[in-house]
């Protein structure tokens, strides 16, 4: 059962040198309490995606067009107030640095007992009690919940606001790097953490991340993403062993492997320039095996086997 | 800090040509009676024994005599810093809202034409001469509309009749009941107040301006957002709750230069502040008046840092003394 469709998304940033697609023409899909991975380079547009489909972008970012339609209804479409009841109560976000999330003024409990104020109508006592049992589940000892988040580790601030999702109950989590400045225990721990939340609430979660390893952790299925479009979309071992894209298998053979004493292998160049993004296939100058017509024209993204999408002209028969 | 300020004060005050007996009787008294004068004042003493007995002295909360009417002026000096304190609280009640209004507004419809007008605003007060506005206060409302005084402070009909309990005239009139001698007092203060809040306001809009631009892009703020939080509790909870402590550093600092007097404003509307006094004093080379009015002043400052700091303890949990 779909939950998230992704139609055709184009977001754009208005700078003054020009207008950024940060987004270009992306369509996915997310399942009920399936856990999909976005994965691609800084830049590629991973965390823009996860805010336009919050509509909580930048003053200067914008959708241009596209769907985004969520349980049955278009958020491109729905007005700011409506919006404000889905976020949180229906998709909330967990974000990258769990350091500077919380709000330095606010004791932990009231984060988590304010959002249960504003979407569920509780009173004061009764928010705070689920709250504490939020703030439990999560791991966090019941004689800490009065603290600031400063008296925090990072991995407890990130658990803080894992406790806010846990405790508004959506059915769409958008985690945004969450374990990327954490360290690699802390970071294992957050990922348990995430898919107990998803075998508990049958929450679905959106999982953007740079880091292919903590995906094939994780993650149902994976979407790779470059400057801005989506190179191959498949399940974790579609992604893993059956790599269609020169894109995926350059990301897979530079992840280290212990016991190698090979260098490093690194993908040749640098990411596009956004405001001049190259025509054809943005990959084209990077890919080893480009030919004239990934110059001039931009392959489509096309379903190879069932559930496997690739844009590739190589793969398009 | 207050040692180093006082000393700083006693030996400048002493370096600046002039001295207090020849501008108190004039250039044509002979020579032996001058003499005389300043051996009364102790002015001939060395001038390390001069500085030693006037921290001896004010040891012992005596600020001295006043060289020129060789008289005890603590009530005068009292009197008119409480003068200068109903300016400086009139003022502030003025350019707090004001200031934050206008901060408020340049950094929420930042980029548009109302911000960049805001901010046209911060700008101008900040760079227009105090007295200048004053004048052109005084002008437009003294003047053509004459609808208020063009002088500040308690009228002196007022001030004498009304019973002292407090020492603050405006005050006074409340307590006692007399609503017409208040309704004169505020006049009076009208002006001057608004010349003085309106110059501050730009400055407390300016820093309230940049402290909520950078709260506002802070990941806790979109965070906020991505929760679903009515637009209202984000700006009071998260925003500006936590853009308080350069705010209230910026209204500290004003608020301590206000107490101290404002000598322009105060001389532009012949306000009986500390600042007229300070400046009178300065002119005619009063030694210890001056000595006395900055000693009072940087105590405010003192007193006015710590209640901020204290201040600060109670806004951000992060600060703990």
């Amino acid at each position: 059962m779909t939950l998230l469709e992704v139609k055709n998304l184009k977001v754009e940033f208005v700078t003054v040198s020009g207008s950024v697609k940060a987004i270009d023409g992306v369509s996915f899909t997310v399942n009920r309490g399936e856990v999909v991975g976005v994965v691609g380079e800084s830049g590629s547009g991973k965390t823009t995606l996860g805010l336009a489909i919050l509509k909580i972008l930048p003053l200067n970012g914008r959708i241009v067009s596209g769907e985004i339609i969520f349980d049955g209804r278009d958020l491109v479409k729905l007005s700011e107030e409506d919006m404000t009841k889905v976020r949180g109560k229906e998709i909330s976000m967990i974000f990258q640095d769990p350091m500077t999330s919380l709000n330095p003024t606010m004791r932990i409990v009231d984060h988590v007992a304010e959002a249960l104020i504003v979407h569920y109508r509780l009173s004061k006592e009764e928010a705070r009690s689920k709250a504490i049992e939020a703030l439990t589940a999560v791991g966090i000892p019941e004689n800490r919940v009065l603290d600031y988040p400063h008296q925090l580790s990072g991995g407890m601030r990130q658990r803080v606001m894992i406790a806010i999702s846990y405790a508004l109950k959506p059915k769409l989590l958008i985690a945004d790097e969450p374990t990327t400045a954490l360290d690699v225990i802390v970071q294992d721990q957050i990922l348990d953490l995430l898919k107990e939340l998803r075998n508990r609430q049958k929450t679905s979660i959106l999982f953007i991340t740079h880091d292919l390893s903590v995906v094939a952790d994780i993650a149902d299925r994976v979407i790779i993403m470059y400057a801005g479009k989506i190179m191959e979309i498949g399940s974790v071992e579609q992604i893993y062993y059956s790599t269609l894209h020169p894109y995926t298998q350059g990301l897979l053979k530079s992840i280290p492997k212990i016991g190698s004493n090979s260098d490093l292998y690194t993908i040749p160049g640098n990411p596009p320039d956004m405001l001049n993004p190259p025509p054809g296939c943005r990959f084209h100058p990077r890919c080893p095996f480009a030919e004239e017509k990934c110059r001039k024209e931009n392959p489509p993204l096309v379903e190879v086997s069932e559930g496997h999408y690739v844009a590739c002209w190589r793969c398009v028969k | 800090m207050v040692l180093i300020l006082l000393t700083l004060v006693f030996f400048i005050l002493r370096i600046l040509p002039g001295d207090p007996v020849r501008v108190a009787v004039g250039p044509k008294l002979p020579p032996e009676y001058v003499k005389k004068i300043c051996h009364e004042l102790g002015l001939d003493k060395p001038i390390m024994v001069q500085y030693f007995d006037y921290l001896w002295s004010l040891l012992h909360g005596d600020f001295g005599k006043s060289l020129i009417t060789r008289r005890s002026f603590a009530n005068e000096l009292i009197d008119r810093f409480k003068a200068s304190v109903e300016l400086a609280i009139a003022s502030i009640i003025v350019a707090i809202p004001l200031g934050l209004f206008i901060g408020d507004v340049s950094a929420k419809y930042e980029g548009s034409p109302l911000a960049h007008l805001a901010r046209l605003f911060t700008v101008a007060t900040y760079s227009i001469p105090v007295f200048w506005l004053g004048i052109i206060f005084q002008v437009v409302f003294g003047i053509w509309l004459g609808i208020l005084p063009i002088t500040g402070g308690p009228p002196p009909m007022v001030k004498y009749s009304v019973r002292a309990i407090t020492g603050f005239t405006t005050l006074d009139c409340l307590l006692n009941g007399d609503f017409i001698g208040f309704a004169e007092c505020i006049r009076h203060l009208i002006l001057p107040a608004v010349t003085l809040g309106v110059v501050i306001s730009g400055i407390i809009g300016k820093v309230s301006r940049n402290a909520l631009v950078e709260v506002m892009h802070l990941d806790y703020v979109t965070a906020a957002k991505a929760r679903g939080l009515p637009e209202k509790i984000i700006h009071d909870k998260y925003i500006f709750r936590n853009a308080l402590i350069p705010i209230i550093t910026i209204i500290g600092l004003q608020l301590a230069l206000l107490l101290g007097g404002a000598i322009l404003t105060e001389t532009t509307f012949d306000y009986p502040g500390l600042g007229t006094y300070l400046k009178d004093a300065v002119l005619s080379r009063d030694y210890t008046v001056v000595q006395a009015a900055v000693t009072l002043y940087a105590i405010m400052v003192a007193v006015i840092s710590f209640i901020v700091d204290i201040i600060y303890a109670f806004l951000d949990p992060r600060i703990r003394y």
